[in-house]
């Protein structure tokens, strides 16, 4: 059971490593940054002009209008209180509405002064003008509802526009006129606030979009990561079970048949308990190597070796389990004399990868074939259909080739990423735990080469694992 | 007479050891089989006692071994136990409605698992009509 257990903790703390850098926390403090922006600041400028409002309406003269402006103004202020206190106490996402009723609230506030100041003064006033001005203003509280608009902006100019008019014609008539006066500069300085605080919502509104759609993508990586992680799990659950309650059998026939046992008998239940063992340790191993490679502390020590005997040496290596047949032809075509710059535990962690794949993947009996090959830097590219770039330098060619069930093209992506089996094989019996490739992948490419598979998809047809490294110059 | 186990088991470890497991600590005749199909055709050739089968298996899982041996006259009343990696409740309850007589998940202890098969061997069909019973009645 400790074993478990300890595989278990070290699977936490890989999933835990590749989840961080998809963190929700951050995202959630960017949110909060924006919300911040788009609510806090415009409610702040609203208090300001309300209060300016507020003083410029007291010093006037009518005792009417005073009143008004004055109720009006702790009103707007109230409601501006309240909106920032919702905001702190709840944290929700109220950016949508909220525009609005600020944007409500300072133009209902216009609108009163307006027409009461307009009431109080006759003399050039029309009712149309009045009308005219109040359509104005309702058409930017419904705009102001709605929010984040281009029209908002336009039609908050063109009110301003009108009262510049208004007040020009009213100066020329009656410039003795204090109040009046005062009313509608008042108004024009909250209206180019409002038109301020547009852009600004705006502008943050289209920050706080971007945000949202990266945070979905990310979302949706961490989702299949998540689902990854999931198929991760149950693969390795199900690979643990078998090997353990193996373990269990042969423990409890020697506790209790030691004393009446062969010596051949018993030491082959010791072998078959080793057996199982080892398989346990390995797939506690496979957790901490995707680990040590995703840690990238590992030393890497590149020097000059022939590829030959790793490659021999790698074929003893590969869990017997793993041949299904040991008729199997294969093919070695590496001549003696190739060497190449290569860290040899990585590589050989590479090719014991990739031929146990082979094997796994190909039916009994059908043949492998592994070669390499020297690709010159002016032949690279012409050799290479999807090579990414011209080498600059001599390369490797190593490849692995078998003819079992290929990989459909669909699914070559999927290969190489962390945690990721073919769906066919979750449905089979053939036990992974999806981390080979993806090791294999970062071995190479930290080695300064690379790793591609090529298959047409058609089983029997099989696939080709072409592994780059760097050779000596 | 000696009393006969087929067990079925894809796994290449644990299928030995329990061959070995029941050699060892039971008086019963033990035979092997890797897959489900492999199963069938030992369980109708060698007509066992007991049956403790694999769910997750090539060519024949497990569920569809226990359906197709109840399904057989000749083989309906073999008792069955299944014994799989698959731990959620949704697998035991479709492994049982299957027909077997008992649902165990790996890793179980070999003392249990050697209770077990000599409790499915007590399994009556009264006892299996019962439990059907129950089943529909759910």
């Amino acid at each position: 059971m400790a074993e478990i257990v300890t595989a278990q903790e070290n699977r936490k703390a890989v999933l835990q490593d590749s989840a961080q850098e998809f963190s929700a926390e951050a995202y959630d403090n960017r949110r909060r940054v924006i919300t911040m922006q788009t609510i806090l600041l415009p409610s702040i400028v609203t208090i300001t002009i309300s209060i300016f409002l507020f003083i410029g309406m007291a010093l006037s003269t009518s005792g009417m209008l005073k009143m008004t402006s004055i109720g009006v103004s702790v009103i707007v202020t109230a409601l501006d209180a309240m909106f920032i206190g919702f905001y702190i106490l709840s944290r929700r996402n109220v950016t949508r509405f909220i525009p609005g009723f600020i944007v409500a609230a300072i133009t209902g506030t216009v609108i009163l002064v307006e027409v009461l100041s307009h009431g109080m003064n006759h003399h050039e006033l029309t009712p149309f003008s009045i009308a005219a001005l109040a359509a104005f203003n309702i058409v930017i509280v419904i705009a102001g509802i709605i929010a984040d608009s281009s029209i908002l902006i336009i039609v908050t100019l063109v009110a301003t526009t009108y009262d510049f008019y208004m007040i020009f014609r009213q100066i020329a008539v009656h410039s003795e006129n204090q109040i009046y006066f005062t009313a509608v500069l008042t108004l024009i300085i909250i209206q180019i606030a409002v038109f301020l605080m547009m852009i600004l919502m705006r502008i943050s509104n289209r920050r706080l979009l971007q945000e949202l759609s990266s945070a979905k993508l990310v979302s949706e990586q961490t989702q299949k990561l998540d689902e990854m992680k999931n198929l991760f799990i149950t693969s390795i659950n199900h690979e643990m079970r078998n090997p353990i309650m193996a373990m269990m059998n042969y423990i409890e026939i020697l506790n209790t048949k030691h004393n009446d046992m062969s010596p051949e008998k018993r030491a082959s239940i010791l072998n078959q308990l080793q057996s199982a063992g080892n398989r346990v340790s390995r797939l506690i191993a496979s957790i901490l190597a995707v680990r040590s490679v995703d840690a990238e502390n590992q030393d890497i020590d590149l020097q000059v070796i022939p590829v030959l005997p790793v490659v021999t040496n790698c074929m003893n290596l590969i869990d017997p389990a793993d041949y299904k047949d040991k008729r199997r032809e294969i093919f070695i075509n590496i001549e003696n004399s190739t060497t190449v710059k290569c860290d040899q535990v990585m590589l050989e962690q590479i090719l014991t990868n990739v031929i146990s794949n082979a094997m796994k993947y190909s039916p009994a009996g059908s043949p492998l074939s592994i070669a390499a090959q020297s690709l010159e830097p002016q032949r690279a590219s012409r050799t290479r259909k999807k090579n990414e770039a011209i080498l600059k330098t001599p390369m490797l060619e190593l490849t692995i080739r078998d003819w079992g069930l290929g990989v459909p093209a669909t699914e070559q992506s999927l290969l190489f990423q962390k945690f990721s089996r073919l769906p066919r094989d979750l449905a089979s019996t053939t036990s992974g735990n999806g981390l080979g490739l993806y090791t294999c992948k970062t071995l190479a490419e930290r080695m300064g080469g690379s790793i591609v598979l090529t298959s047409s998809g058609i089983p029997g047809d099989g696939s080709k694992v072409t592994i780059l490294l760097p050779m000596p110059e | 007479m000696t009393k006969t186990i087929l067990l079925i088991d894809d796994d290449l470890d644990l299928l030995p050891s329990m061959i070995t497991l029941l050699e060892e600590m039971s008086n019963y005749k033990v035979f092997g089989a890797n897959n489900g199909a492999q199963g069938l055709e030992m369980a109708v050739e060698k007509r066992p006692d007991c049956i403790v089968v694999d769910v997750k298996m090539p060519e024949l899982d497990g569920y569809q071994f226990v359906r197709a041996m109840r399904g057989d006259n000749t083989t309906a009343s073999i008792p069955l136990v299944i014994l799989s990696a698959l731990a959620q409740d949704k697998n035991k309850f479709v492994g049982l409605l299957s027909g077997a007589d008992y649902y165990l998940i790996k890793p179980v202890s070999p003392r249990d698992l050697l209770q077990t098969v000599d409790s499915a061997m007590q399994v009556t069909e009264d006892d299996r009509i019962r439990r059907m019973r129950e089943f529909s009645e759910q």
